[in-house]
């Protein structure tokens, strides 16, 4: 018996190790089942120029990887979003901090913010076009009234449903005015602010990209529509492709500041 | 009770509302002085919707461990809150350290009902706010933190959040903290209300043990008749809505007490006999 256990746990672990390769892959297959059987179809059923062939739309993604011009889209559709996203957050959280603390100032406000945000601002974005003109401030204008919204409602719900004794009993505590914004709200409102912050960075994608749609010299919104104009379905999604990255990178940097900032959350598991 | 300690009430069933008694509008030294405290809510449109309490007149001794023993909605919480400054009296008025408490009173601790801590900090950095609130320097604020920990038995669990601590253990942290800043007067509101029947056996001897070093004012608010003679000196009875104190009763128990043998204390017996009948009656007005 002594000499079995060795043996056992060698082949045991053997066997660990291969289910856990398995199991790491096993999110991969949709992923791998969808592109083959859409790289088959493209071939074999529809036509390959209107849906364009995974293959091929690889191939030029990493063309275009070692050329200046996505990297030059890719920048200007980030500098649109960053800047919309940043004043965004900043304004709309201003306002809903500030609507969010006072009674009355929420009864003035609350129905024109309420009024604004029925507007859709994709519509809209035609005219910020006219007024702010062809370039950077047009697309951070509308990336701005998109973001701007869902972080009112985000630091303003979340100032409505903070608990009012966790205020009091550090008031009881002598906490300053700046102490309690600093030590209790922020860090009460965060998860809210963090929801607000992730959901608005798909909206900033969508809102530069947009922009670029109805005009824009550069971007990957212009990028698409260059491509498609010509026809060109491949780097259509060669396009789409980067946008994704940026989302990527972009949540990836918000998924980081959660981690660090509510760390404090207790980790439920419903269901 | 120490004797000789002063103990006045009216606002009693049965008395006038509006005490004439001279005593109790004089300027007294007791630390806490409450003068005919009422307190009105009133529902949107300003409309009085409920008395929950009505001329209230209480004095609290120096060194004294008080409890507010009565039915839900007796009005015992709201008189805690408002000694505590953060709920307005209707009319009337609280004398806390001989200045009238007009706003946030930060001359007392506070161990509200519920969990408590906050949980967005650890547990060391819990204990610590209320000194670093005060401008307390890191050199000192570090040991007295730790010695509080060790006090409460909570080493090994200083940077766990509030979520990784059980019930108990977070109800520790609470008096740890409220037990900090070494304030002559605690306030604490059925602290130990949601805790399992073991768990807040032991934590009432813990308060005893801790409280006997300092022996500061505890306001301690509670519906357990049993809870409130173990571990009080004086005992306020109060009535059911609109709240009045209905009976002052000191209780003679010795100190030290040991609360898990609280019943086969020495005089135990008829002072749970008067508090009972005191309570029968309110219990039977609330149908509960």
């Amino acid at each position: 018996m002594s000499a079995s256990v060795p043996f056992r746990a060698a082949a045991s672990s053997g066997w660990r190790r291969r289910r856990r390769v398995l199991r790491l892959l096993r999110p991969a297959i949709p992923a791998v089942v969808v592109v083959l059987g859409w790289e088959l179809g493209a071939r074999y059923l529809f036509d390959a120029s209107l849906v364009g062939e995974p293959s091929k739309i690889i191939a030029s993604a990493l063309r275009h990887a070692v050329g200046p011009r996505i990297w030059y889209d890719c920048w200007i559709t980030l500098s649109e979003i960053l800047l919309g996203y940043v004043l965004g957050i900043v304004v709309g959280g201003a306002l809903g901090y500030v609507v969010g603390i006072s009674e009355n100032l929420a009864r003035i406000v609350e129905p024109y913010v309420l009024l604004l945000n029925a507007i859709p601002k994709v519509a809209i974005a035609p005219l910020l076009i006219v007024f702010f003109g062809i370039g950077l401030a047009s697309k951070v204008a509308i990336v701005t009234s998109l973001v701007f919204f869902l972080m009112f409602y985000a630091v303003f719900l979340g100032l409505r449903t903070i608990e009012a004794d966790f205020i009091y009993q550090a008031r009881i505590m002598g906490v300053t005015r700046l102490g309690e914004i600093r030590f209790i709200i922020l860090p009460a409102i965060m998860p809210n602010v963090l929801v607000g912050m992730k959901t608005s960075a798909a909206y900033a994608v969508i809102g530069a990209v947009i922009g670029e749609f109805v005009a824009a010299h550069a971007g990957l919104g212009y990028f698409i529509l260059d491509a498609a104009g010509a026809f060109n379905v491949n780097d259509v999604w060669v396009g789409v492709i980067y946008l994704m990255v940026l989302l990527f990178g972009m949540t990836g940097l918000v998924g980081m500041a959660e981690r660090r900032l509510l760390r404090w959350l207790p980790r439920r598991k419903i269901g | 009770m120490r004797a000789g300690a002063p103990l006045r009430c009216t606002g009693g069933v049965g008395e006038p509302r509006f005490s004439t008694d001279p005593q109790v509008h004089a300027m007294s030294n007791a630390p806490i002085s409450v003068r005919r405290v009422s307190k009105v809510f009133a529902d949107q449109e300003g409309n009085a919707e409920a008395h929950a309490l009505d001329a209230v007149s209480l004095e609290i001794p120096a060194h004294s461990f008080v409890s507010f023993l009565g039915p839900s909605g007796c009005g015992k919480t709201t008189l805690l809150r408002m000694i505590a400054g953060i709920e307005r009296a209707s009319d009337g008025e609280i004398v806390c350290n001989g200045k009238a408490v007009t706003r946030v009173n930060t001359g007392v601790s506070y161990v509200p009902q519920g969990r408590g801590l906050f949980p967005w900090m650890t547990l060391r950095a819990n204990i610590d706010f209320p000194l670093r609130v005060a401008g307390m320097p890191p050199r000192e604020r570090r040991p007295l933190v730790e010695a509080w920990i060790r006090k409460v038995g909570l080493q090994g669990f200083e940077d766990r959040y509030p979520w990784q601590l059980s019930g108990g253990m977070e109800k520790r942290g609470s008096l740890a903290r409220a037990l900090v800043s070494d304030l002559d007067i605690i306030l604490m509101d059925e602290p130990f209300g949601p805790l399992d029947a073991q768990t807040r056996l032991l934590l009432q001897n813990d308060l005893l043990r801790l409280w006997s070093e300092k022996r500061s004012i505890v306001i301690f608010v509670t519906h357990d008749l049993v809870e409130a003679i173990a571990l009080s000196d004086i005992i306020f009875i109060m009535s059911a809505r609109p709240g009045r104190i209905k009976q002052v009763l000191p209780v003679p128990i010795p100190r030290p007490r040991n609360v898990l043998e609280i019943f086969h204390a020495e005089n135990f017996n008829p002072i749970f006999d008067a508090v009972r009948e005191a309570m029968h009656d309110e219990l039977a007005a609330t149908g509960a």
